[in-house]
């Protein structure tokens, strides 16, 4: 893939406390191309999600991020939300409208668009993970895997630039857990994964970012990462 | 019954529910023509009515906030209970209208029962909101209908564990006074509370994700189906026969 200089995603800086006092990211640092796949690794509690709650402001810690060329600010919000697709960590707490339909059409219904354009946008993010079949159907009544890909349909139906995922992978059977892979590998986005699953990181992503106790303490090729057994014993395993 | 659009189904609940609030006390003689109705419809839908009679049992809890009318309606004392110094009296009209509210309460359960036993909550939201209901209200009945199974089940995932904690050794009494199980039952209550606060907050951030904003939007519905006029004017007409029948009747 070519390298271009533009940067999809760049963090300067970025320090986040929560409420009660606990400091979840210390400095945050980061660059991503435009289509690099980036794993984002390490123990629970690391901040990964944290990290990922920043992407698009629903989170406002002390520290600059640009998305695609805009600065998140409160006036921008609105744009950088469009830009990125986040999906969380539980499918239950993302699909909250009665049907699979509905809740794929949420996102482009608050980007204002025409009920022609929205309708197709349904239908294109549906078949992009595989679940056409699915609009009608109620998203409690669904397996955890589909209701995994229709959490990334209702972001892919935004058309947004970057996918962040929260922990893709946990929770899914083996075949699940292979299709969702495939879906990942396939999907043209600038991706940011949070993850714990190593073979996973292996075969989606090109790149690898490290993180402990709320700063990112390697980054690198991920079949450097994977190799580099000092590394892993100390952050990870 | 199956084949009516959702609006006119709930148009024509409505209407029995009306009919059956305004429905003056002492007609005693309407209110079985009432029960008859509810129990055609559950017999064209085939509804069985053992399902139904079930589903109104829910009603028994509302049936107690009805008890102080029993005393505080003035009238000819019927009955007189008395305890030690105390005496209150029971009287006639406040029986009276005990048992007509009673009567009402659970025709009307009926009528709601019927109703969502008929129709696809879905569908019922739908045509809450083709009535211009205010979109809050229906956002918030999607959401909670929504939930309500997810809630429900971590309920019984926690009851779960808790059950398969607490193994007898012996035939007999459990251990722990009950002081201690009412406090384990109401940190699982307060646990279960907490968990769908946070699960609250982080359905809020997935819809702030997708760009909400405090208003709420949904698509036009597409399917804006017909409104059997006819079955909604011979509605009409049968509850307005019904309670001009009811005034004159008493
Ligand atoms: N809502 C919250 N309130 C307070 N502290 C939190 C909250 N969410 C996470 N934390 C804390 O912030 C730190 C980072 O958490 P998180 O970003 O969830 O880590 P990860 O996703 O890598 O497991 C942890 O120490 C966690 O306890
Ligand atoms: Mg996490």
């Amino acid at each position: 893939m070519a390298i271009t200089h533009e940067k999809m995603i760049e963090i300067q800086d970025l320090w986040f406390e929560y409420p009660n006092k606990r400091i979840a990211l210390k400095g945050i640092d980061l660059h991503i191309h435009p289509g690099e796949k980036t794993a984002l690794v390490g123990l629970n509690g690391a901040g990964k999600s944290t990290l990922l709650l920043h992407l698009n402001g629903i989170l406002n810690g002390h520290g600059t991020i640009w998305i695609d060329g805009i600065r998140l600010t409160a006036n921008t919000v609105g744009q950088v939300r469009a830009l990125v697709g986040l999906v969380f960590q539980s499918p239950d707490d993302q699909l909250f409208s009665p049907t699979v339909f509905e809740d794929v059409a949420y996102g482009p219904i608050y980007q204002g668009l025409p009920p022609e354009e929205i309708e197709a946008r349904v239908r294109m993010a549906l078949n992009m993970v595989g679940m056409q079949d699915y609009g009608d159907r109620a998203p409690y009544h669904l397996s955890v895997g589909e209701k995994k890909r229709v959490a990334i349909a209702t972001v892919l139906s935004m058309q947004p630039k970057i996918l962040a995922l929260d922990e893709p992978s946990a929770g899914l059977d083996p075949r699940a857990r292979r299709s969702l892979i495939n879906l990942l590998k396939g999907l043209p986005h600038t991706m940011l994964i949070a993850t714990h699953d190593l073979g996973l990181v292996e075969e989606v992503a090109s790149r690898v970012l490290v993180m402990s106790e709320g700063k990112i303490t390697a980054d690198g090729k991920t079949e450097h990462i994977l190799k580099d057994k000092e590394t892993l014993q100390k952050y990870l395993l | 019954m199956h084949q009516l659009g959702a609006q006119t189904k709930l148009l024509l609940a409505l209407g029995y529910l009306f009919t059956t609030a305004a429905m003056p006390e002492k007609a005693w003689k309407v209110y079985p023509v009432l029960l008859i109705l509810i129990i055609c419809t559950a017999f064209l839908a085939r509804i069985r009515l053992v399902s139904l009679i079930k589903r109104s049992l829910l009603a028994f809890p509302f049936h107690l906030a009805a008890l102080p009318v029993l005393f505080t309606l003035p009238g000819d004392p019927c009955l007189i209970l008395s305890w030690s110094k105390f005496s209150i009296a029971v009287s006639a009209p406040g029986v009276n209208r005990f048992l007509a509210i009673g009567a009402k309460m659970w025709l009307c359960i009926q009528a709601a029962a019927l109703l969502t036993a008929t129709t696809p909550m879905r569908q019922l939201l739908a045509a809450v909101d083709a009535l211009r209901a205010p979109k809050v209200l229906t956002a918030a009945a999607a959401l909670m209908w929504r939930y309500l199974f997810v809630i429900s089940e971590e309920a019984v995932r926690l009851m779960r564990a808790r059950s398969s904690r607490s193994a007898l050794l012996s035939e007999g009494q459990g251990g722990g006074s009950i002081a201690w199980r009412a406090k384990v039952t109401g940190g699982m209550a307060g646990s279960l509370f907490l968990r769908s606060l946070e699960r609250s907050e982080r359905i809020y951030n997935a819809m702030q994700s997708r760009g909400y904003d405090g208003k709420i939007r949904t698509l036009p519905s597409t399917q804006a189906e017909e409104c059997a006029p006819l079955t909604l004017v011979i509605g009409g007409f049968l509850f307005a026969c019904l309670l001009l029948l009811g005034t004159l009747w008493q």
